[in-house]
């Protein structure tokens, strides 16, 4: 029988007595284990290293700057006014088949979570700051959901974005940016089982910019629905094949319209974007 | 009784739409639509398409144009329910998505001492909702990335976020040439601006000479001023993250909650 190990740790004394809390650190079972996290408005920098462990902290947010809104005023003390600080409090659930590592909101704004460069990492993110963002990079798989302003993804094999919601707020009316992408069609290896790979951008209002190369092997298949889709590739787009319908329909749902296909580098694994109102930019990897 | 008489108060298919409110209360629902609300002398409420809205398929320097959602449009006004009642007239703006988004902006006259009532959800980038010129009480109720407030009497009751106190995705709101009434001046703890934001800043202007009590909720953010405000001892029971002061004296209540956002309080220029 397959052996579970359960792990759940409160740590709610973890930060109590600290100016900061020391990094939480945990490992993956193997190589191929997911690790979940969620996010409460913070924003984080998820960076793949060669180490393997998880590790994540609280830093601090950049200096202060004036807002330009406030120039010519000055700052008026309020009593009880949060201060930042650097205490979290994850809580860890680990059987054995995916890691879960959730970090309740506190009095910090920004995280760093290190992870292995081989994982699979999935973010459930609701962040509603007017400047909140999230950048994933050097890692293989990244899976980010959620609601947040400003996604940055770059240097991994497989991505899968959807920002920006209405169920839960509303927010994610930035940009979302990927770049530098890994591109194979090689499946996606959970839990030593393979995954079908699609690559995925879903945004309600957000811009998306994806950087590709002309070279690239992938097929785009993207849609609009009241905003405009932009390249200054040199290939065309295709209205989309019956099969890209299906896919995009598949996954997204919906009707599609004026479904388009950007067969790059002779094809490749699937790339579907959609968005109801932010615009679409496919533009040369730089 | 309520009715819906979408034949005798206007019907889709006109460009422009006009609804005698003389006397009544006016409420506005609008969904995915920037809206220009301006008081004006006459009796009617007149709904029209904004025509200077800037047009979809805007050049992008380097990037040609793969291909656009839609677009389309017909020029005309879709009103969706509409209720007249003795003391109240409704009207929802329709999102027609079928029909095509061309006019995402309205520019609504309504008489200038209308009491109005404004619903709204709007997300995209740099959406912004308009008041002017509106000498009665205004109820706002909605998200929109900018909301901007001119030349208003207020009372104004602004709750920010989505139907079902969701949080909403407002960036800032911004109030300027407050015509506060004479009869408004006094003591009274019933707020002349209550201004409630999740993650919105919010920027008031007012004049030098008004006589108000401040009441700024900030707990998250910052508060700046350049008014001659004097700190008041909290009353209780004490709220954390709260400001009190006076300008001039005090009076007539100004109560903002930003939870999370910055409130700048400024000297009108």
């Amino acid at each position: 029988m397959k052996k579970i190990i359960l792990i759940i740790l409160f740590t709610s004394s973890y930060g109590a007595g600290f100016a900061q809390t020391p990094p939480f650190r945990v490992r993956l079972y193997h190589e191929t284990e997911p690790v979940y996290f969620t996010l409460e408005q913070t924003s984080a920098d998820i960076e793949g290293y060669d180490g393997d462990e998880i590790i994540v902290e609280a830093v601090p947010s950049p200096p202060e700057s004036i807002p330009a809104a406030a120039a010519g005023l000055k700052q008026i003390a309020v009593p009880g006014n949060t201060k930042e600080d650097l205490n979290i409090r994850p809580r860890m659930q680990d059987d054995n088949a995916a890691m879960r590592i959730s970090i309740p909101p506190g009095n910090y704004r920004h995280l760093l979570i290190k992870v292995p460069r081989t994982a699979l990492v999935f973010v459930h993110i609701l962040n509603n700051y007017v400047d909140g963002n999230i950048k994933a990079t050097n890692v293989n798989s990244i899976q980010i959901e959620g609601i947040v302003q400003f996604v940055d993804v770059s240097n991994v094999t497989n991505f899968v974005i959807e920002v920006g919601e209405n169920w839960r707020g509303m927010r994610g009316n930035g940009k979302v940016t990927v770049s530098n992408i890994r591109w194979t069609d090689a499946p996606v290896i959970v839990n030593d089982a393979s995954k079908h790979r699609t690559c995925i951008i879903q945004t309600n209002n957000s811009d998306v910019v994806l950087s590709v190369a002309d070279d690239s092997k992938t097929n785009i298949v993207f849609s609009s629905m009241y905003s405009q889709t932009y390249t200054n590739l040199n290939t065309d787009a295709i209205n989309s094949p019956e099969s890209d319908v299906r896919e995009f329909k598949r996954i997204l749902g919906g009707t599609p319209l004026r479904l388009q296909t950007l067969k790059l580098g002779g094809g490749g694994v699937n790339t579907i974007i959609g968005s109801t109102y932010g615009n679409v930019f496919i533009k040369k990897q730089e | 009784m309520s009715f819906i008489c979408s034949l005798v108060f206007g019907q889709s298919g006109q460009t422009t739409v006009r609804y005698p409110v003389k006397g009544k209360q006016v409420s506005l629902q609008i969904d995915e639509a920037t809206v220009a609300i301006e008081g004006y002398t006459g009796d009617d409420l007149i709904i029209e398409p904004d025509v200077h809205y800037p047009a979809f398929n805007p050049e992008v320097p380097g990037f040609k144009l793969l291909t656009s959602g839609v677009t389309g449009g017909d020029n005309f006004v879709h009103p969706g329910d509409i209720s007249n009642e003795p003391d109240l007239f409704y009207v929802r703006l329709r999102s027609v998505y079928n029909a095509g988004l061309n006019y995402r902006h309205w520019h609504i006259l309504v008489p200038k001492n209308t009491h109005l009532k404004v619903a709204f959800v709007i997300s995209q980038t740099g959406a912004k909702m308009s008041f002017k010129n509106l000498s009665n009480e205004l109820e706002i109720a909605g998200t929109a990335p900018v909301m901007e407030f001119s030349n208003i009497t207020g009372p104004l009751t602004l709750s920010e976020g989505v139907r079902n106190h969701q949080i909403g995705g407002t960036e800032k709101i911004i109030i300027s040439h407050l015509q506060m009434p004479r009869k408004a001046i006094g003591k009274d703890d019933t707020p002349f601006l209550n201004i409630i934001t999740s993650y919105g800043d919010v920027d008031i202007s007012l004049p030098q000479s008004i006589i108000a009590t401040i009441q700024a909720d900030v707990l998250n953010g910052k508060l700046y001023s350049d008014l001659n405000l004097v700190q008041q001892r909290p009353a209780y029971p004490l709220v954390k993250g709260r400001y009190t002061g006076n300008l001039n004296g005090g009076g007539k209540m100004v109560a903002i909650n930003a939870a999370y956002g910055n409130v700048y309080l400024r000297k009108q220029q």
